[in-house]
């Protein structure tokens, strides 16, 4: 009885599991253009940082901050049960703290095309992203977070930062002299023919390839790539000697190319997390842990027998 | 003449000359409960695993060692125990609906995706390790204030903190003292039902047995409480004093005014946009009206205490090692230690911070500076009395 409860429990959870790893189809790539405005942020650049995010379609928000993070380098976004506390490990500590009159959140907002932006109605989390790129409508969707602070939501609002200066249109002509997979005229073709950064994808149209090459017109020295790297983990480009991608001001382009040796910053690896295994403030910790319990069970035993 | 003899008896209290028995006495229950508020109080500030496991084994240390023997001390165990049923039921609601954030999966569940009018959220899919770990440290943290609470109740006797209240509520706690006394003995009586009917062959067991003991068990049980109200009647329990009705009046009043203005100091503190002004002075104000109303409010009730517990050295050391650790706690917090809130998506391996750390293990103290109680036998407890332990 038991051993048959066991059996149909284990198929319910394990079925399923299988069905859903089973290749859905592949969603096509979209390009999203992702503002992020720090205001009065202490720590934070300056300027807006404005960041051509190639993600899946129907992506959540959460997902393509990730995507952002990894790409730039930063820190991976930090959320507690759905909210984002921190873009680019800004602020340090805390998640939507009052003060000042309000709360001290980051506000999410949508946009598409160029028209102004809206207070989102759900999470990071909940919130997908949905276009179709075969539409030659230009309603293209942005993500814009902006630091809020007292009570001031109602009227603060990311930076009105057009969609195509973040990701611009195909270019006509290769802007890049660096032989990368999607350089110069490169078009749909050329691009499903090599993989990209995020190799379990498949390739998108052409209106995908457009965020990638005006990056290199940004000026930065980039020398001869090799795309052939599938792994996640990463950058597609490793060598911009800028330290910080977004806070200059990117003249033509828009899309922010990643610093030097930003390859590991990987989801879930703590800044401080090392060389190997855990820091030593928690093993002593534990220890200590230990060697409590351990003084309870005797403390308990001789009262037992005294 | 009777005899005046100011000695000790020796055949009632033998064992109060020996030496092991001379320090031991039963501290304060208002210092237990300062001690054990406050390491609840610094447990709130913090969701660190690590910390929070300290301050249960702290807690748990010093219950193990001074502890008395008297039934209530065995009780930390349940306490730990239902904290420990808390977190497995929220590990698997939040594993069920918890927001769905890319992480380190652990299994996947089968997923319905509600529509778009009930927000379009999911129930199922993917369990990953950030979720499961952020509901946990939370979870902990109730854990570790049900393991606070355990241990006050644990080591301060009932009896004796009802001593301590406030004339005003002393009524309402004398209620709650003899609901304490009467629990374990309507289960006597449940297993004597159970045994007549059992002799009588009548059904003792499953709906039918317990029909047949409803009855009898709350007969009994009306009986006692009729009997001891006559006994505390006749004892004086229930008398007022007669007081000027202005007195009265002043007391609502006070009360009353005093819970409105606690009220609106709390919801001002919640809502970051209220003055200033309305949060910890309404808080101040409305707490001082509420202690004038408890002060005249007592005035009806005459009692008298026998023997009351002394606020000594002791019971001052260990209500501020309570304090100490909260306050190494809100100092931590002040200074915006990150370790105190360890993130969870990205998941990152807690540490433990200095500061926070001495401050919980200062909560150890209690176990080295209260007195022992005393051993059970020591004085024999003269029958037909509300055990006073």
């Amino acid at each position: 009885m038991h051993g048959r409860a066991l059996v149909a429990a284990a198929a319910l959870v394990v079925l399923p599991a299988a069905a859903a790893m089973s290749p859905a189809s592949a969603e096509s790539e979209i390009c999203v253009a992702v503002v992020v405005d720090y205001q009065q942020l202490a720590g934070a650049p300056g300027a807006p940082s404005r960041h051509c995010a190639k993600v899946p379609n129907r992506s959540t928000g959460y997902e393509i901050l990730l995507e952002r993070a990894r790409t730039l380098g930063r820190p991976a976004p930090r959320s507690e049960s759905g909210l984002v506390c921190a873009i680019d490990g800004l602020p340090e500590r805390g998640c939507g703290e009052s003060g000042g009159g309000g709360y001290r959140y980051w506000a999410y907002f949508h946009r598409t095309g160029d028209g102004s932006w809206q207070y989102s109605n759900r999470g990071a989390a909940d919130y997908r992203v949905i276009d179709d790129p075969s539409r030659s409508t230009d309603d293209r969707p942005s993500e814009g977070w902006v630091w809020v602070e007292g009570g001031a939501e109602g009227s603060v609002r990311p930076a009105a930062i057009p969609y195509d200066e973040v990701c611009p249109p195909t270019p006509k002509t290769p802007a890049s002299p660096t032989p990368r997979p999607s350089a110069g005229a490169a078009t749909a073709p050329a691009r499903s023919a090599t993989p990209t950064p995020r190799a379990s994808r498949s390739a998108g149209p052409a209106g995908a390839t457009s965020g990638r090459t005006p990056a290199a017109a940004a000026g930065a020295p980039e020398p001869a790539a090799t795309l052939a790297n599938p792994s996640l983990d990463e950058p597609p480009r490793p060598a911009s000697a800028r330290p910080d991608g977004t806070a200059v001001p990117l003249a033509a382009a828009g899309s922010s190319t990643p610093p030097a040796g930003n390859a590991v910053e990987l989801l879930g690896d703590a800044p401080g997390d090392g060389s190997s295994g855990l820091p030593v403030s928690t093993i002593a910790g534990i220890g200590v842990l230990a060697l409590l319990g351990g003084a309870v069970v005797i403390r308990l035993r001789r009262a037992d027998r005294g | 003449m009777p005899d005046q003899t100011n000695q000790p008896d020796q055949t009632t209290q033998p064992d109060q000359t020996a030496p092991d028995n001379r320090d031991r006495r039963h501290l304060h229950p208002a210092a237990w409960w300062l001690w054990s508020l406050a390491l609840a109080a610094a447990a709130v500030r913090t969701t660190n695993p690590l910390l929070l496991a300290l301050v249960i084994a702290v807690a748990g240390y010093v219950v193990a060692a001074r502890r008395s023997d008297a039934p209530w001390a065995r009780s930390y165990t349940a306490f730990l125990s239902l904290g420990a049923a808390v977190i497995v039921i929220r590990l698997v609601l939040v594993g069920l609906t918890g927001r769905r954030l890319p992480g380190r999966v652990l299994l996947t569940l089968p997923s319905v995706e509600l529509p778009e009018w009930a927000a379009g959220a999911a129930i199922g899919g993917p369990v990953t390790l950030e979720l499961l770990a952020g509901a946990f440290y939370e979870s902990l943290q109730f854990t570790a204030m049900l393991a606070c609470f355990g241990a006050a109740n644990a080591l301060a006797s009932p009896y004796r903190l009802l001593r301590c209240l406030p004339a005003a509520v002393y009524e309402a706690g004398v209620a709650v003292a003899v609901a304490l006394s009467f629990a374990p003995q309507a289960m006597v009586s449940v297993g004597e039902v159970r045994a007549a009917r059992r002799l009588r062959g009548r059904p003792s067991r499953g709906v039918r047995g317990a029909r047949g003991l409803a009855v009898p068990v709350l007969e009994g049980a009306l009986q006692r409480s009729i009997d001891l109200a006559a006994s505390m009647d006749a004892r004086g329990y229930g008398r007022r004093r007669s007081v000027a009705p202005g007195l009265r009046r002043l007391t609502t009043v006070c009360t009353l005014g005093g819970l409105l203005v606690v009220c609106v100091g709390v919801y001002a503190l919640l809502d970051p946009t209220t003055p200033q002004a309305l949060k910890l002075p309404a808080l101040g104000l409305g707490s001082a009206l509420l202690a004038a109303g408890l002060l005249a409010g007592g005035r009806r009730t005459a009692r008298t205490r026998y023997r009351p517990d002394r606020w000594q050295g002791r019971e001052w050391l260990v209500a501020i090692s309570g304090i100490a650790t909260l306050a190494a706690m809100v100092i931590a917090d002040r200074r915006g230690l990150v370790a105190l809130d360890p993130s969870t998506q990205p998941l990152e391996v807690p540490t433990v911070p200095l500061l926070p750390a001495i401050g919980i293990a200062a909560g150890l103290l209690p176990a080295l500076l209260a007195p022992l109680p005393p051993r059970a036998g020591a004085a024999p407890r003269r029958r037909g009395e509300l055990a006073a332990a």
